[in-house]
């Protein structure tokens, strides 16, 4: 059995096998395009692809976590109908004959270090948006599966590195029992998610995707941010009556 | 082309859930509407555009609409940022 300390980001204990969610590989090639017209077309499917794909993420949110978060998405949907983004991501491929994935990559980029730049934390969190926006629809064009949390069905801890907003939404409180991540703190996005969905966690283990392997046991505990991974059946036992001794408090309020 | 000045009069500026409804409204017109803010002009159906200029509390916008429905779209982003609170 093996421990991590990180940040207690969201109360409870959670006893269940680990979910990796780890961010597939999205890299690509700069490339020279000579079909232009087409490689527009292709980049306009994956936004109608991407675009789809969140309105269903956006539903599912408004269901789960209340039309507050759905809101996110809204925004997300946004700036994939954002006419300052798409045109120069078109005209780069026309101009510079540049593949799809270069044109966008490049453009997002310099809308991210815009709003990175801001003296605004609000407007700097905007910059995440854009990047999780981006990873979408690079997913689309590489024909890469980003993997599907909302596609989860046995209870397991959830183990990333973060979780980015349209993550968080789609994971199903029936089966998720808490997450842990590698970075983050008390304020990020997982954190305040977590919260709200009332799923135990911890957030800034720094190592939580290298020492954990999916289908270890993994035990959660977000009031005191401690993980531990394989525990002993002893371990497990105590940590089981913490667990039934929250719960019993929590029932007098009204929660089941 | 028609264009109109406003004072922003909510706490928290032109953020987030306002600024997603104005951008929303705006992309229903077909007009060009522009909104200017110290000097900078950018697209309303933009949201990162409206965004970019991190409008707060007190500030001086004009909005401008070419096109069209220009009259409409105006009319309805100016009943719109009232409804919100944006401006008196």
């Amino acid at each position: 059995m093996s421990f991590l300390q990180g940040i207690a980001a969201s109360s409870g204990i959670a006893i269940a096998k680990a979910y990796r969610l780890v961010e597939p590989d999205l890299s690509f090639e700069k490339k020279t395009i000579e079909k232009v017209d087409s490689e527009v077309e292709r980049f306009e499917a994956a936004i109608s692809q991407s675009k789809s794909e969140l309105e269903t993420i956006r539903d599912n949110a408004r269901e789960n976590l209340g039309a507050d978060k759905a809101a996110i998405f809204e925004a997300h949907l946004l700036v994939l109908s954002d006419p300052e983004l798409l045109n120069p991501i078109k005209d780069k491929v026309k101009s510079d004959k540049v593949n799809a994935e270069f044109a966008l990559k490049e453009t997002a980029d310099m809308f991210v270090s815009m709003f990175e730049s801001m003296d605004n934390e609000y407007m700097r969190e905007r910059a995440a948006d854009i990047r999780d926006v981006t990873k979408r629809v690079l997913s689309h064009l590489l024909g890469v599966k980003i993997v599907n949390p909302s596609m989860i069905s046995e209870e397991v801890v959830v183990v990333a590195e973060d979780l980015t907003p349209s993550d968080t939404a789609q994971l199903n409180r029936q089966f998720v029992k808490g997450f842990t991540t590698d970075i983050g703190g008390r304020t990020s996005h997982s954190a305040i998610m977590a919260r709200s969905l009332e799923i135990p966690a911890v957030v800034g283990t720094k190592t939580a995707t290298k020492d954990i392997e999916n289908g270890d046991l993994v035990i959660v505990d977000g009031l005191k941010g401690e993980v531990h991974i394989n525990p002993t059946p002893e371990l497990v036992e105590n940590n089981i009556k913490k667990q039934l001794k929250t719960l019993k408090h929590k029932r007098p309020s009204g929660q089941s | 082309m028609v264009e109109k000045q406003f004072k922003v009069i909510a706490e928290t500026g032109i953020h987030a859930r306002p600024a997603t409804v104005l951008v929303q409204t705006a992309s229903k017109f077909e007009a060009d509407i522009q909104l200017e803010y110290k000097g900078k002009k950018v697209n309303l159906k933009s949201i990162m555009g409206v965004m970019s200029l991190g409008i707060g509390q007190g500030a001086e916008i004009t909005i401008s609409a070419e096109g069209g429905d220009e009259a409409n779209a105006l009319q309805s982003l100016e009943e719109l940022m009232k409804k919100e609170g944006l401006t008196a």
